[in-house]
């Protein structure tokens, strides 16, 4: 008989083995797998909760914009009217500043904008910077002085509204700019205002992968505490903007720090005072309201102890914002900055209701890299907080630029700073476990510290986030 | 082999007539796995409840390489280990100690008794002698394999395991002995 002989008997016996098992058995099986089931359904829409609350803000904030533009078309049509009062009592209006008139009238000529009352845009902040764009089509931006200033749409009598020309061409004098049309005498903001067609949404995500066959018995440890490595897999959506301040994820971005509807050039240079109905084409950009954007990712995490841990990963990310926009332009000469990859012109949009009138969705794609540090309150706390940096790049942009002198929009990717350093902070709370997998969901805050665009021609523009995300922890083997 | 394919289709598919089919089917079997590495008979459903429920939550990684049988065999063990790693009752006794090697039996006694006498008496082997006698014998695994499984050397299950076969020997001698008697007396 060989040595495994017993082993073998035993094998054989053992396979003869067999029980009924009790009739409880199965239902209690039954019953946790219909749990399960229910449980994964669950997880699902915990999964699609950031993007209901990301449309739910995106929604809400786009309702405020509309109010807001709602508001602001009211005031373009008041304005307007206020205007070519003004227009005709300037004509009609003896002065004894001789010189400020005939700057006036130059300026009139030169930019061909029959109201005069709007001939300038004054601004009463300070310090008040002005955009003044040179006949070589760089952007300068001249500081204009403290001094306080009222806008040209106020209901000014004649000699006001005069003065104000004067003080304009005065300041245009200044810069050393020379013979400029009146249309390049702009604020900053406000011109750049347009071009700021940030990334204005954003969002995340996550999925689940496959838990490990087996658990190996240590289910009875807090699961983050066992394990010293995890993927994490993230889901984030929310809302996002571009400005100095946090306003533009609430707002619309020109809307924010722009008096509405201040200055207008006819359609075709056609007189703001022609006839009714005629189509004005605003020569102030659109406003720009927040876009839905989102982004997803994966990452892995290491604790440094049980409560403290660090992760870095790769995520992409969607921003988008939206604006109005007119018919697209077939041919127009080189638009002012010269820009080699200008493409896509499309003119303004129309003040009146207009079928020419379009919306357009700027869309941003970026992949990043988020390094965070995570700091659990308290070892079974399911409340943690964060705080990290991410680098990001611009994979792909169609976002429009806006271009004051000619008003109308190009495609010009070059004024983004592709790489984007963004500091992000944030709260997370776990709203379910299983074993070693779990659930975290909270809101995000992130700040970009570098400018979006080129500083040298719009100034300080950093990215703003402000959202929800969703991650799932899972154990890496 | 279709059959099978279908019936795990289903249970994918999440119908309870095919799960309740595959439940039916191999569950039997399945207990008498449990039985053999728990001391009780509620303690073994209790395992056949946990297995089957990891077996339906990861049906889907089953690739069809082998039988399903195997397959869910052992789910039923590793589960079963789990179980008693996780209960108290069989914690303070499943101390895999190391102790002088014994001398590996070459004993090969015909065994008599049916398959039932002889689980009883795998489960009156002392919780660590049970386990490994189970993983080895009847399982076919090596003791590298349950050195990785149990988290003990793998000496130590050599070393057990030569205890427990002999310790099983000599009670299946007695049981032979006492049948041997039995008979006689019956002539």
């Amino acid at each position: 008989m060989p040595t495994n002989d017993f082993e073998k008997q035993v094998q054989q016996k053992m396979e003869e083995l067999k029980f009924v098992p009790s009739e409880a058995v199965w239902p209690a099986v039954e019953k946790q797998i219909r749990q399960r089931k229910e449980r994964r359904r669950l997880l699902l829409w915990w999964w699609l909760l950031p993007f209901l609350a990301g449309g739910s803000i995106y929604y809400y904030a786009n309702r405020d914009a509309n109010k807001t533009n709602k508001a602001n078309a009211d005031n373009v049509a008041k304005v307007h009217d206020a205007a070519i009062k003004n227009a005709n009592t300037i004509n009609n209006a003896p002065t004894t500043h001789a010189t400020g008139e005939a700057n006036a009238q130059k300026l009139n000529a030169d930019s061909a904008v029959s109201d005069k009352s709007m001939a300038i845009r004054l601004y009463n902040r300070s310090p008040l910077y002005t955009r003044i764009y040179n006949n070589k089509g760089a952007a300068q931006i001249v500081r204009a002085g403290n001094r306080t200033t009222t806008d040209a749409t106020d209901n000014n009598d004649a000699q006001n509204g005069v003065a104000k020309k004067q003080l304009a061409v005065k300041d245009k004098n200044k810069a050393g700019v020379g013979e400029e049309t009146l249309m390049d005498i702009f604020d900053a903001d406000a011109a750049l205002r347009p071009a700021v067609v940030g990334p204005l949404g954003k969002m995340i995500f996550t999925a689940s992968p496959a838990a490990p066959p087996f658990d190996k018995g240590a289910s009875k440890k807090p699961a983050r505490a066992k394990k010293k490595m995890e993927w994490v897999v993230s889901a984030n959506t929310g809302i996002s903007g571009i400005s100095s301040g946090f306003s533009p994820l609430v707002k619309s971005t020109a809307a924010l720090d722009a008096a509405p509807a201040n200055a207008f050039q006819s359609n075709n240079g056609v007189s703001a005072g022609a006839a009714a109905g005629q189509n004005y084409i605003a020569t102030r950009p659109s406003d720009i309201k927040p876009g839905f954007s989102f982004g997803a990712g994966l990452s892995l995490r290491r604790y440094i102890n049980p409560t403290f841990s660090l992760e870095a990963g790769l995520l992409y990310s969607y921003y988008s914002s939206s604006m109005t926009i007119g018919k697209k332009v077939d041919s127009v000469a080189a638009v002012r900055r010269g820009a080699s990859s200008v493409s896509g012109y499309y003119s303004n949009y129309s003040v009146l209701p207009s079928a020419n009138n379009t919306r357009y969705q700027n869309r941003y794609h970026y992949i990043e890299i988020p390094i965070r540090v995570e700091k659990q309150l308290g070892l079974q706390s399911p409340l943690s907080v964060q705080g990290g940096i991410t680098i990001g790049q611009l994979l792909g942009s169609n976002a429009l630029q806006y271009d004051i002198s000619k008003n109308i929009y190009y495609k010009d990717n070059s004024v983004f700073n592709k790489t984007q350093l963004t500091l992000s902070a944030g709260m997370d709370i776990r709203l379910w476990r299983y074993k070693t997998i779990s659930l975290e969901i909270g809101p995000r805050l992130q700040y970009g510290l570098t400018n979006f665009f080129d500083k040298n021609v719009y100034g300080n523009r950093h990215l703003l986030f402000a959202g929800l995300e969703t991650r799932i922890f899972f154990p890496k083997k | 082999m279709t059959d099978t394919y279908q019936l795990i289709k289903d249970c994918l598919k999440g119908k309870a007539a095919a799960q309740s089919t595959l439940y039916e089917q191999f569950a039997p079997v399945m207990l008498g796995i449990c039985y053999r590495y728990t001391k009780s008979r509620a303690d073994a459903e209790d395992v056949l409840q946990e297995g089957f429920v990891k077996v339906f939550r990861y049906l889907h990684q089953f690739e069809g390489r082998g039988e399903l049988g195997g397959w869910i065999r052992r789910i039923m063990v590793t589960t079963a280990i789990n179980y008693l790693k996780r209960n108290a009752q069989y914690q303070s006794e499943l101390s895999y100690t190391d102790m002088a090697l014994h001398p590996v039996s070459t004993d090969n006694p015909e065994i008599t008794v049916d398959a039932k006498e002889l689980a009883e008496l795998i489960r009156q082997l002392p919780p660590g002698y049970q386990t490994i006698f189970n993983l080895h014998a009847v399982e076919g695994y090596t003791h590298v394999d349950i050195g990785k499984m149990l988290g003990i050397n793998e000496g130590t299950s050599r070393s057990q395991y030569a205890r427990a076969r002999a310790l099983l020997i000599s009670w299946l001698d007695k049981q032979s002995l006492t049948q041997k008697k039995t008979s006689y007396a019956n002539k």
